[in-house]
């Protein structure tokens, strides 16, 4: 190269490509070398691998091409295959005593030679003993003088069982039948006291007469006991093992029934399989003590499926059994799940760089769909799990982003994607009861699912099913935008869902479907326009879907589904009366909804929702009893108590679930409301509440600066107890507070302007500060903040017109200035 | 002839340190077995992992031929340098062999004995990496550095900084070198084939 071109590439090259041509401009080089230069920066951006994969490839298969080999009294006659863990070699007997071709697998790692030949020498007679028309026998073991282990077994000419499946184009029953011999084989060696610990399609072949022939019987069990726990076995077949075994216990023979379930998953692939599935869940159960105790009683469940008998593995068993377990053992199933979801994550990871058939992109889907929907389905209503949860949302978010880069047009696969990004946004704590805060994540798991419907035509669709799944999809999005301080966008989504409902519901009007998803719509839609602070739109949505599903109710008494979308709906009518005035159907609603959650309670054993629907329905009433109007006064006393029942059970539930992010902010809710309702009957009982209550919530905030309800509890919480030390005569400290407050609702407000309690809580803190400035007789300062206060409570009664709370502020603010005025002449 | 082997490089690596021109003629075919019997049993060593690692490799080979000799640079930057063709050559050779078998020859098969085992069905793209060795030839004929640092960097699979400490040279230079070998064979590489 010259050194010009040397000179100029060296300079270019650094540059990013769009600069180049610029540069290159002002260089004014001769035409030729600016050509080559051009085509150098070109070919510069091409992978290195262009260069890099060719020579390993070469360099790869020099290393497989070798020379006979004398293994013992074996010589190999041919190379049968490869793998992570060693090369196959076909070999024959050359001792002259019997002729004999054997299958020698030689290892490529050196392992504790000594030891392994010894362990083989005790194992041998055992693995002698097997004799079995499915299980290929074991011969013979040694090492190379390099140190490298090897063993040889009875030569199978055959097929590896997934291929032969495929290649012959077998009926599910075919397979099946395949796979009860294969369970037979095991089932004999485990009569023997050994264990496979590697079964796979590649150990499994099938002769040329159609009798599938197990390999490898005792090499896993020689190996895995040289360093119990270690990698082994995970470098040896990373699809295939079981949970046990990635967690490095010991493989018991449950480990094989196990290594058989994903066998027949394997060779079932996405055929229509109805019991089979459950079989397969059974048998590849992450609890040992769950699935089929022997392979025989595996094999039995599949000869019933194939007599068209009813099957011992049914999905209800299989739940219960599930959630029970995991009551019992959170952790360790939370490992066994992270364990198989990495398993699967990564397999899939390797498929798509490898490009390997689309077969095993579809076995992995199916295996992790069924792990991750049953294992979210089991903790779904279980406290105390959050934690196991947060292990496994990172791991299930890698593997859904990589389905969703699989550019799939299959409408079915896409349903399936829009169905797992709304259980994983579920577990992210956009939806549940004992939640961690990962709402932005959520909301963008809800949002690739409703693209994902969208595009599918499911807001249109004529489907009942279809249609209440989308609109309770966006009733999902909406309330985690409405959490996540987000809540104008979701306007938009709230009526398009809407629009989308009440159409479906003049259609069907007789049908559950329809009338759920309009109940849902108008629920969000109360829920939004609360957050937005939009007094009509929340009364008249929170009505609406009340009425909607009292209707429903009456023609379907005592169903506990319906009492608790019932109650959900009073809630909100209770908290729409409360927040904008209307306290005494606030009151009737709480009532209402009280009574219900006591019936509801009588009808089962209580849940986290139920639970949660209870601690609602207490802090609605006292909310609503804590109120007062002109007309209507407040019952302090009362409210008190209904709030003390709440946080009886809410305590239950936090001290159940130290990690339970949602149980303590409901803690300090619950009590800060405690503290309100007692600031004017019982100041100094409010303050013993409230000053612990603030010190608690600032070190929570240290620790979760973003949580904005939490910071609009505390704003709460500085203006009720200013007020409590107003009333006991501490003026100074009590203005503090309101400044404080103040402060609070203004910085929250700069992020988000429509947040309808931020601007209420702040008008709320200047009217408070005014009485305050003016018991310390500082009337100016009084009077600019009333003039505050009665500014923006005019914006937003212009607003919301229909909010009767801010008539009740702007005459309060108008008589503390008439005071005020009084004092100073 | 194996046992002789390392002390006859030994001997000739030497001669090379102390510039004698054509030790590295003579050197050739002995480190050239060598390391042939090398990386066969080596090699299959590493595959475990799916790399190959020669790198590993040729410090290997270096350790076991140095012995007797003085930590010499110059030397050992010869060597490593020598390494990297004579890997290129076992390689070449093999993949011509193996494109030969394809053709249904295979007389003569340089790197494997007559009775040797058939390969397996491992993807090999042998006109890619052919390609890549006519390249190089090109290359070498227009500037032998640049050739010898891409060789370096992808047969002996040195760093730029292990190449930079072999040859005394500086980390930065043979980064900007090593960019531009490698566009340039890039460029050759990707042009359409002329066959």
């Amino acid at each position: 190269m010259t050194p010009d071109l040397r000179r100029h590439f060296n300079h270019l090259a650094p540059l990013p490509p769009e600069a180049r041509a610029a540069e290159l401009d002002s260089l004014a080089l001769p035409p030729d070398l600016r050509l080559e230069l051009e085509q150098l920066l070109a070919a510069d951006s091409l992978t290195d691998g262009l260069i890099e994969r060719p020579i390993r490839d070469a360099a790869n298969s020099l290393a497989t091409t070798t020379a006979p080999l004398q293994l013992g009294v074996w010589r190999t006659t041919g190379l049968l295959g490869q793998g992570g863990m060693g090369v196959v070699y076909k070999a024959e007997r050359t001792d002259g005593t019997v002729e004999q071709t054997a299958a020698i697998k030689l290892l490529y790692r050196g392992l504790e030679t000594q030891d392994l030949l010894a362990r083989f020498q005790r194992e041998r007679t055992i693995l002698a003993r097997l004799s079995h028309p499915n299980i290929a026998r074991f011969l013979d073991a040694g090492a190379t003088p390099e140190g490298l282990p090897w063993f040889a077994m009875e030569f199978v000419d055959g097929t590896a069982l997934d291929r032969y499946c495929d290649a012959k184009n077998l009926s599910p029953e075919a397979r099946v039948r395949l796979l009860i011999q294969v369970c037979a084989a095991v089932q004999h060696a485990h009569g023997h006291l050994v264990i496979h610990r590697d079964i796979k399609p590649d150990n499994i072949l099938v002769t040329a007469d159609g009798t599938p022939v197990l390999l490898d019987f005792g090499i896993a069990q020689i190996l895995g006991e040289t360093r119990p726990g270690a990698p082994v076995t995970r470098a040896m077949t990373p699809d295939y093992a079981s949970p046990e075994q990635l967690r490095g216990d010991p493989a018991t023979t449950s480990t094989d029934v196990y290594l058989l379930g994903a066998v027949l998953n394997r060779i079932l692939g996405t055929l229509p399989l109805g019991d089979l599935t459950n079989i397969v869940r059974r048998a590849m159960h992450v609890d040992p003590a769950r699935r089929y105790t022997t392979p025989t009683e595996l094999a039995a469940d599949l000869t019933a499926w194939l007599n068209g008998l009813p099957v011992a593995a049914t999905p209800d068993s299989f739940f219960y059994r599930t959630h029970r377990f995991i009551a019992r053992h959170r952790w360790p199933v939370a490992i066994a799940a992270l364990a198989f979801l990495a398993t699967a994550a990564s397999a899939l990871i390797a498929v798509n760089q490898a490009r390997l058939a689309e077969k095993h992109f579809r076995d992995v889907r199916a295996l992790a769909n069924v792990f991750l929907f049953d294992f979210e389905a089991a903790i779904h209503n279980l406290e105390g799990a959050t934690k196991a949860r947060e292990l496994v949302i990172t791991t299930a978010k890698q593997y859904l982003d990589n389905l969703s880069a699989q550019d799939s047009r299959d409408p079915a696969l896409q349903r399936e994607l829009a169905e797992a990004w709304v259980k994983l946004a579920r577990l992210q704590g956009g939806q549940t009861f004992a939640s961690t805060v990962r709402r932005t994540d959520a909301i963008d798991s809800f949002y690739k699912s409703l693209r994902l419907r969208q595009a599918l035509g499911d807001d249109r669709t004529s489907n009942p099913e279809l249609r209440r799944t989308y609109i309770l999809l966006t009733g999902n999005l909406i309330t985690a935008l409405v959490l996540a301080q987000r809540s104008a966008e979701a306007m938009p989504i709230s009526n398009a869902a809407v629009e989308s409902a009440e159409a479906f519901a003049r259609d069907l009007p007789a049908n559950r479907d329809a009338v759920r998803a309009l109940y849902l719509a108008h629920h969000s839609r109360a829920v939004l326009c609360m957050e937005l602070g939009n007094a009509a739109c929340s009364i008249a949505a929170a009505d609406r879907s009340l009425a909607v599903i009292r209707a429903w109710g009456e023609k379907h008494p005592g169903d506990r589904r319906i009492e608790l979308d019932t109650a959900s709906a009073e809630l909100y009518v209770a908290q729409a009366g409360s927040a904008y005035g209307n306290y005494q159907a606030a009151r009737d609603a709480a009532r209402s909804m009280v009574a219900r959650m006591e019936r509801i309670a009588k009808l089962g054993p209580p849940t986290p929702e139920s639970r949660r629907s209870a601690i609602l329905a207490w802090q609605a009433l006292g909310i609503a009893l804590g109120a007062e109007s002109p007309s209507l006064p407040a019952q302090p006393d009362e409210a008190a108590d209904a709030l003390r029942k709440a946080l009886a059970i809410n305590t239950s539930i936090r001290d159940k679930d130290r990690n339970n992010n949602l149980a303590q902010e409901d803690q300090m809710l619950i009590n800060s409301l405690l503290g309100g309702v007692l600031c004017s009957s019982r100041p100094a009982e409010a303050i013993a509440v409230l000053e612990p209550l603030r010190t608690e919530i600032l070190a929570w905030l240290e620790k979760n600066p973003d949580n904005f309800n939490v910071q609009k509890t505390l704003a709460d919480v500085r203006n009720d107890l200013g007020r409590a030390l107003r009333l006991t005569h501490r003026p100074e400290l009590a203005l503090k507070e309101h400044l404080e407050s103040l402060a609070l609702s203004d910085a929250i407000l700069a992020g988000t302007p429509t947040d309808g309690i931020s601007r209420k809580a702040r008008v709320i803190s200047l009217i408070r500060a005014a009485e305050s400035e003016s018991d310390l007789s500082r009337a100016p300062a009084a009077l600019a903040h009333l003039d505050q206060s009665q500014q923006a409570l005019a914006a937003m009664t212009k607003a919301t017109p229909a909010d009767a709370s801010l008539s009740e502020l702007t005459t309060e603010a108008n008589k503390r200035r008439e005071e005020i005025q009084k004092k100073l002449r | 002839m194996p046992d002789a082997a390392p002390g006859a490089i030994t001997a000739e690596l030497s001669a090379l340190g102390q510039g004698s021109p054509d030790a590295l003629a003579r050197l050739a075919p002995l480190v050239y077995d060598h390391l042939h019997r090398l990386a066969a049993g080596q090699m299959r060593g590493e595959r475990a992992a799916h790399t190959l690692q020669p790198t590993a490799l040729v410090h290997e080979a270096f350790l076991r031929l140095q012995s007797g000799l003085p930590p010499d640079v110059r030397s050992r930057a010869q060597f490593y340098a020598l390494a990297a063709r004579i890997m290129r050559g076992i390689l070449v050779d093999h993949a011509r062999a193996r494109a030969t078998e394809k053709r249904g020859g295979g007389a003569a098969l340089p790197l494997t004995k007559p009775g040797s085992l058939p390969a397996p069905n491992a993807p090999l793209d042998l006109e890619a990496f052919l390609d890549i060795h006519l390249a190089l030839q090109t290359l070498d004929a227009r500037d032998p550095h640049l050739a010898r640092l891409v060789e370096m960097r992808f047969f002996a699979g040195m760093t730029a900084e292990d190449i930079a400490l072999a040859l005394d040279l500086s980390v930065h230079a043979i980064r900007h070198d090593l960019r531009l070998g490698q566009a340039w064979l890039k460029k050759e590489l990707s042009k359409a084939p002329v066959k």
